[in-house]
């Protein structure tokens, strides 16, 4: 894979899941200032269908969204071979014991809670891409 | 209008201005769903403006969107239209 962004001078592929446009903008424009390559899926099915197509080195996945969850995103990636490793960042809203627990159950690989601290966002990548697929 | 806090990242601050129009698009379907009492809406957008305001740098609009939210879940009428006039005046152009 493509690790580290800015610190290795390659761009990583990120796949950013999210169904509010406003974050996947925002998302989009800071990460691609930091060199990564990123895909952008406005939905869960989308997610689903662009981390099979574009097999990115990491995906940062929202837990609300419609028609089905983040979880239940995560829960089709880790069933899939191509994505059963890939790191996954969760965006959530919900910072309770109970939901992140539940997210590390189903295979997440970390997670960051909204509203979106961009040096913490950044600094949390970067360590994913560096640790690689789990 | 709403200014963002002092700090923010230029290419952050190159977003706002497509940001603010679509909350300009979420006031008018929040004034909708206030209509109809559809509060599924009303939470749905008012979470939205909460989490995207601060993401943004924008701390008042994500005060009014927290607000907002907690007149929605009280289903305090009087509540959410304040808080749909103070985004709508928050967000208004200049």
């Amino acid at each position: 894979m493509a690790a580290g962004g800015e610190q290795s001078g390659k761009k990583a592929r990120i796949l950013v899941v999210d169904d509010d446009e406003n974050m996947r903008k925002l998302l989009s424009v800071v990460l691609t200032s930091k060199g990564h390559e990123i895909f952008l899926a406005s939905g869960p099915i989308e997610g689903i269908e662009a981390a099979a197509r574009k097999k990115p080195d990491l995906i940062v996945l929202d837990l609300f969204m419609e028609p089905i969850s983040g979880m239940d995103v995560l829960v089709q990636l880790r069933q899939v071979e191509s994505s059963a490793k890939t790191p996954v960042l969760m965006l959530t809203a919900a910072n309770t014991i109970n939901t992140v627990n539940q997210a590390f159950d189903l295979g997440v690989t970390d997670y960051i809670t909204k509203p979106i601290n961009l040096d913490r966002l950044q600094k949390k990548i970067a360590e994913l891409l560096v640790r690689g697929p789990q | 209008m709403i200014r963002p806090k002092d700090d923010i990242p230029e290419e952050v601050l190159a977003l706002i201005p497509d940001f603010l129009n679509n909350v300009r698009q979420d006031v008018e379907s929040l004034k909708g769903a206030a209509a109809r009492d559809d509060y599924v809406t009303l939470a749905m957008i008012a979470h939205r403006l909460k989490g995207d305001g601060a993401s943004f740098f924008l701390d008042e609009l994500s005060e009014l969107g927290k607000r907002l939210g907690i007149a929605v879940k009280a289903k305090d009428a009087e509540g959410i239209r304040a808080s749909i006039m103070a985004v709508s005046e928050c967000v208004k152009e200049e």
